[in-house]
């Protein structure tokens, strides 16, 4: 079966329904949709990663690659984009461990629209000296100079891991524990906003007749909505200072996140007062990043996401968190958090921060480069 | 169709006959499950003897409270849609009761789930489920028939009326809804002047869909709304509502988990499970369909030094150790983990375990650090 083309849904007027236009548009969509681009692969190899460089991670196990974006022979850290669109990319990496004292991390790394290779920061966590530290990380990609596997220019995503412990380390090949990557398209790149979320109604029976303006609400829009749902990404740029807290509060202080808005096709976000709301209801997969740049006496930081919506706490605001971790004394340290939530139209989320530290020093957080707080919010579901 | 808003598609006009027939004010959509609530005045013994439509939809019997205050309530077994301007007739076996109708619909629904009746004398008519709901969420609607000296009754809090009858001295019929939000038993109420009721609950489980088949759309083919159904709303449905499980741990106390144990973690709360995966007793979702995957869960811990661990494991067996980090003993600590895993419907199950490396405790003390679990179909 020839592979799915994005549907172009066309405009329905009075006359005929012809069965080739139907194929077109939902046909085509439900093709796209039902097993949407995607790549999982994981390593089994122990690949070793030499201190303070971020290095590719090679994948040899392909466990799904439905458009051949990705070969184990060439190039295996990579996952070749194949179909424009935005891509969702989340991967772990876990460090074996044998000494020395520093930070261990994973990032997505990749060239989007044939540009400049760069990395974007998840976990950034402290070693521990008697275990595996796992680091996690998500990043959206645009995946826009596609179709040729490992051609120049043609973008990628791939598994970025680090460690500063002053020698080289493996990365762990345990049958449980193994570097992973899974990447996935979550949207096109553009499209027709803003849209309902589709009703999907029974047909009308005789002696109702099909209209096209039923048709319009129901195929074109409907295909135009699945296939370019809400989609949001910001990466903070502008200066904050993070004061500690000497306990995880149950509204945590907001990322102040700026103008760093990556994506945001319903225009869902305020740049003033960092904050998004759902344009549409449905279930959001919703993930953060803070990063933060510790003082000597720092002990914990985290990332939560703070959600405002009569769905949870009674509509009182509050932050989910991630969970907070050990920090390493003055160090680049991060954290994340993620959840799929369901919100209502009009419900906010904003990314909030968390550290401790013993003598109630500020912390800096990073507006710049790999360790920028992340917000990014995907529409999953109705 | 989603499942939706429930809304009135008409009420009768009291009044003690053998009949009663309520004109549609607002039209239900083929597929919409209808729903018959009924009210009369005590003492007759007179019952429903049938209810049918001008579209055709054969109806049944449900539940009912016979004393002090008579309700019934009666369901249609099939989804005909019902017109504007059509008809519904509630026949009585005598004439000497007052009767009060309303009839409602609800879009995206299936199949019944919970169903009680209750009755008494008292200022607060009350009826609950009477066990745990299926899926979650689900629709509940709510008779009650109040006689005339309880007043106007008022509603409780969380539940939306959509209909109340009444006119004169006659008695009062409310009809409520509420979409739930968990398993757990619900209980509609309202408040009146102490008098003679009865009330009825009903809950209705959401439709779910297969993932999608693709559509050939044959040329010289004369399709019927039924094969625009399969071939649209069905598929492109699926890839609306989507398919998925979100749990969470909110119990007081926590979770004890032993040290360099793998302890699956006691999920308490559905937030969502319309395709009833989720097994309470074992703590694990069972996937519906064959597919992808993805799985993420978390949880925090009350504030320890430890190493933890957020664990998915798949049918018991495959454990994926995804996530580790180091927490420290005076902030509360927490992992999460994401994955995308290949699943055999009705066959491979899915938990979250923790793992640590002292003994801890989940954090259960907040919204916003329950331990959670979600389940996301992904692809074929």
């Amino acid at each position: 079966m020839p592979l799915p083309v994005l549907p172009a849904p066309v405009t329905w007027s009075a006359g005929v329904i012809p069965a080739p236009q139907l194929r077109a548009d939902v046909s085509d969509c439900v093709a796209l949709l039902r097993s949407r681009p995607m790549f999982v692969g994981q390593q089994t190899t122990g690949q070793s990663i030499a201190t303070s460089a971020e290095t590719a991670v090679t994948l040899d196990a392909e466990l799904f690659d439905n458009w051949n974006g990705h070969q184990v022979s060439t190039a295996s850290s990579k996952y070749f984009g194949m179909f424009a669109g935005w891509y969702l990319a989340e991967g772990s990496v876990p460090l074996s461990f044998t000494g020395g004292t520093n930070t261990m991390s994973a990032l997505i790394g990749g060239v989007q629209n044939a540009g400049t290779a760069t990395n974007f920061g998840g976990q950034r966590l402290a070693n521990d000296s008697g275990r595996q530290t796992v680091a996690t990380a998500a990043k959206l990609m645009k995946m826009q100079q596609v179709g040729t596997f490992n051609g120049a220019g043609n973008d990628y995503v791939q598994l970025i891991a680090y460690q500063g412990t002053g020698s080289s380390q493996t990365l762990s090949s345990d049958a449980t524990k193994f570097p992973y990557l899974h990447v996935r398209w979550v949207s096109a790149l553009s499209g027709t906003q803003p849209l309902a979320v589709p009703a999907n109604p029974a047909w009308p029976p005789p002696p109702s007749y099909i209209t096209s303006s039923f048709l319009n609400a129901n195929i074109r829009d409907t295909i135009r909505f699945l296939v370019y749902p809400p989609v949001f990404e910001c990466a903070q740029n502008s200066a904050q200072s993070l004061a500690s807290a000497t306990s995880v509060p149950a509204t945590g202080t907001t990322i102040t996140m700026g103008s760093g808005v990556v994506v945001d096709n319903y225009g869902a976000y305020s740049t003033s007062t960092s904050t998004w709301t759902a344009p549409v209801a449905g279930v959001y997969y919703c993930y953060g990043v803070v990063g933060l740049t510790v003082g000597a006496n720092t002990v914990s930081m985290g990332a939560g996401l703070t959600v405002s919506s009569a769905n949870y706490n009674n509509g009182t605001a509050f932050t989910i968190w991630g969970g907070t971790m050990n920090t390493l004394a003055s160090a680049v340290q991060a954290n994340n958090v993620r959840r799929r939530l369901r919100l209502n139209a009009g419900d906010t989320i904003k990314l909030a921060g968390f550290q401790r530290d013993s003598t109630s020093a500020a912390a800096t957080v990073n507006n710049s480069g790999d360790w920028q707080p992340r917000l990014i919010i995907v529409w999953e579901a109705a | 169709m989603p499942f939706g808003t429930p809304y009135l598609l008409g009420s009768g006009t009291p009044a003690a006959t053998a009949a009663i027939i309520v004109t549609v004010t607002t039209a239900s959509l083929a597929g919409d499950i209808i729903s018959v609530h009924i009210g009369q005045s005590s003492g007759s013994g007179e019952t429903v003897a049938s209810v049918t439509d001008s579209a055709g939809n054969s109806y049944g019997p449900i539940t009912s409270q016979s004393t002090p205050q008579p309700a019934a309530f009666w369901q249609a077994s099939t989804g005909t849609a019902l017109p504007a301007g059509g008809t519904v007739t509630v026949t009585f076996t005598g004439a000497a009761s007052t009767k009060l109708i309303a009839v409602t619909g609800v879009p995206g629904g299936a199949l019944l789930d919970q169903v009680n009746p209750a009755g008494g004398t008292s200022a607060t008519p009350s009826v609950s489920t009477p066990a745990a709901m299926a899926a979650v969420p689900e629709i509940a609607l709510a008779t009650f028939c109040s006689a005339n000296g309880g007043g106007s009754p008022a509603l409780a809090a969380g539940w939306t009326s959509l209909a109340l009858v009444h006119t004169g001295t006659t008695p009062y019929l409310q009809v409520a809804w509420k979409k739930t939000v968990s398993q757990a038993v619900i209980t509609a109420s309202e408040t009146i002047t102490s008098a003679a009721w009865g009330a009825l609950i009903t809950t209705i489980v959401p439709a779910t869909l297969p993932p999608p088949q693709i559509p050939v759309f044959p040329a010289g083919f004369g399709p019927l709304p039924a094969d625009f159904n399969n071939w649209v709303q069905a598929t492109l449905g699926f890839c609306t509502a989507g398919l998925l499980l979100r749990a969470e741990q909110q119990a007081g106390g926590g979770q004890a988990i032993t040290a360099s144990t793998f302890t699956s973690i006691t999920y308490d709360t559905v937030l969502e499970d319309p395709y009833q995966g989720w097994d309470p007793v074992n703590h694990k979702y069972v996937v519906p369909y064959t597919g992808w995957y993805e799985i993420t869960m978390g949880y925090s811990i009350v504030s320890a030094s430890a190493t933890i661990e957020a664990v998915p494991i798949i049918s018991g067996t495959t454990r994926y150790e995804l996530s580790e980090l180091t927490c420290v003993s005076n902030t509360l600590g927490g992992a999460g983990a994401s994955l995308v895993v290949p699943l055999i419907g009705g066959i491979d199950s899915v938990r979250g375990q923790a793992w640590s490396s002292a003994n801890v405790t989940t954090d259960t003390t907040a919204a916003g650090r329950f331990p959670w679990l979600e389940v996301t179909y992904i692809s074929q």
